[in-house]
């Protein structure tokens, strides 16, 4: 089978009528050739941007650090705030594709099968939710790649997860309210439920604004703070920052040591930090040590590590891997 | 003693055959066990007013719609139980015509070709025919949000003709063409039928079922009226000599009547 050039009737084949007909929407005069064909003059410009953003960012995995706690709390809130938007955009263009756009007869009468042509078209609302996305964290992922830790690419299979997690639970959603609602209000209730959900965004995102207290907080009482709120990290609600953090992954690399991780990665990190040593150093103070120093304290799996050897050094129990790091992180850096 | 025939063929199939076919909408029947059949190489024309069933039953026909009863065969292929099968020799018109707008008419046709998984060789000369031959080929890499209604109407009846389909169902076809457009449409048809194809449209235009079908069938909240050439629905309401305008009035007048009739008087 030739992905590129699909056989006619088949998903792939209708898969990219879809993408076609998305590109060409909005009176797109330029080509994907084209966009792609700028890209290198991008290229230029965006490491002056992000080579000093992967000094300060840690190298995933994250182990059990406060510092490292708050990084994990911020990308699930990134990825919670990227789903709740996949989710809004979802269902819009769920409503479009389903009941809006009237080529669904046209490919009804056709001799295709129906579970083909609405997992296509489920699939052509997943696609076309991530460019927005690509488009924002594309540039940061990529360098943060080649600077920081090939980890980094987990966040493509995170994104395009959330995509077609989104997509199924928009799906969900307008069935329900077809069903309960019927169309014309479905399309009504859909763009309210999209606003309010932008409006909620957009307000939590203001909040610091709104609140002195927000603007005023400085990196340490941050810590504290996130320390004092007892998180555990691991819990259900912190769950998508798992594969983001590349800790199925490393679980699932070796079955046989899959118990042992499951167990190992589950320490809570106050517990793991708070009771026994003092809050570790911000990460801005942290990375201005040497990338081996860093990659010790990560050691989950470094770049250079195998698939095995990071198994097993998940099956380390992780308050001896927490101690080594902190140990090393509390001794005197060699730069600073 | 007689013997039968060595290389005696069976008869061949009906090009369609409807038996039973109902369907319900809510308390509404829309189609109420209706029965008719097209022959071979005949166009037949399903009239009747507006909210009679005929955009209904020819969705069922096209598996557009599930049926709530009955039968329908295509060829002799069961549409119901192998609708894959009937949808591969079947092409579907609907009134509004169903365009990408963002491809050219060119890009319609390779896609719709494509749908039918038709070979491509085939289908860029088919295309190429269906294009010339209804005035279309110096816009065939113009996009179809820039053409006319007639021009729209046109190309997605080069769509359903790009397969060669055996059996064409046509819901209104004419609306919106132009006279001559309606008359390139009317001979292709024509050419269509003579090759072996079979038609079965519904129209408002009377004059064009008049002169165009082979067999009429006139449709009434989702029962067959009446059904036959033209000088029997004539003869049938003892109208020889006159229009199907004045045929269809009368027969559907009548029906109206004796609905009326057997309805239970309104109690006070």
């Amino acid at each position: 089978m030739n992905l590129f050039r699909p056989e006619p009737g088949g998903a792939l084949w209708l898969l990219r009528n879809e993408l076609r007909l998305f590109w060409r929407k909005g009176d797109k005069k330029t080509s994907l050739r084209a966009v792609l064909s700028q890209s290198p003059s991008a290229g230029r410009i965006l490491p002056l941007i992000f080579r000093p953003l992967s000094e300060v960012v840690p190298p995933p995995p994250l182990g059990s650090a406060p510092m490292e706690a708050l990084a994990l709390a911020a990308t699930s809130v990134m990825i919670a705030f990227i789903a709740t938007l996949i989710i809004s955009q979802g269902l819009q263009r769920t409503i479009e594709a389903i009941y809006l756009r009237n080529d669904l007869d046209l490919l009804l009468s056709a001799p295709l099968k129906g579970w083909t042509i609405l997992i296509v078209r489920s699939a052509g609302v997943a696609i076309s939710t991530l460019p927005l996305y690509v488009f924002l964290l594309g540039p940061p992922i990529l360098w943060l790649t080649l600077l920081n830790s090939p980890l980094w690419l987990t966040a493509i299979p995170t994104v395009l997860a959330l995509a077609f997690g989104g997509t199924g639970v928009a799906l969900l959603l307008v069935t329900v309210l077809f069903r309960l609602i019927g169309p014309k209000r479905t399309r009504i209730a859909a763009q309210i439920l999209s606003l309010v959900i932008g409006a909620a965004i957009f307000i939590l995102f203001q909040l610091p604004n709104f609140n002195r207290r927000f603007r005023e907080i400085d990196e340490d009482e941050m810590l504290e703070g996130f320390e004092a709120l007892q998180v555990d990290a691991d819990a259900f609600y912190f769950f998508p920052r798992a594969p983001s953090q590349a800790t199925p992954l490393q679980c699932c690399s070796s079955r046989s040591s899959a118990p042992v991780c499951s167990r190992s990665a589950s320490g809570s990190f106050p517990a793991a930090s708070s009771r026994t040593q003092p809050p570790s150093q911000p990460w801005s103070r942290a990375a201005t040590r040497p990338r081996s120093h860093r990659a010790a304290c990560a050691p989950a799996c470094s770049p250079q590590s195998s698939a095995r050897s990071c198994a097993s050094s998940f099956a380390t129990p992780s308050s001896s891997r927490v101690s080594a790091c902190r140990s090393s992180t509390s001794s005197p850096s060699p730069i600073s | 003693m007689t013997t039968a025939p060595v290389n005696a063929t069976p008869p061949a199939p009906d090009a369609l055959r409807l038996s039973g076919l109902t369907k319900r909408f809510g308390d509404k029947t829309a189609v109420d066990a209706i029965a008719f059949h097209v022959r071979p190489r005949e166009i037949y024309a399903l009239l009747g007013p507006n909210g009679a069933g005929k955009t209904t039953t020819l969705r069922m026909i096209a598996g557009l719609l599930a049926s709530d009863g009955g039968d329908i065969s295509i060829f002799g292929v069961d549409a119901i139980k192998d609708p894959l099968a009937a949808k591969q020799i079947v092409a579907w018109l609907p009134d509004e015509p169903l365009l990408y707008d963002k491809l050219t008419a060119w890009e319609y046709l390779e896609f719709i070709a494509g749908l039918w998984r038709v070979d491509t060789k085939l289908a860029e000369q088919r295309a190429e025919d269906l294009l010339r031959l209804l005035g279309l080929w110096d816009n065939r890499n113009d996009r179809c949000e820039t053409f006319s209604r007639g021009m729209k109407q046109k190309a997605v009846l080069a769509g359903a003709l790009i397969h060669d389909p055996r059996l064409l169902m046509l819901d209104e076809p004419l609306t919106g063409l132009d006279a001559a457009a309606s008359r390139q449409v009317k001979d292709l048809l024509r050419q269509k039928v003579a090759d072996g194809a079979s038609v079965i449209l519904t129209t408002h235009i009377l004059e064009v079922a008049e002169r165009m079908a082979d067999r009429i069938g006139i449709i009434q909240s989702g029962r067959i009226l009446v059904e036959g050439a033209l000088g029997e629905l004539q003869a049938r309401v003892g109208a020889e000599g006159q229009s199907l305008e004045d045929v269809f009035l009368s027969l559907t007048r009548q029906a109206e009547a004796e609905a009326r009739s057997a309805e239970p008087e309104p109690q006070t």
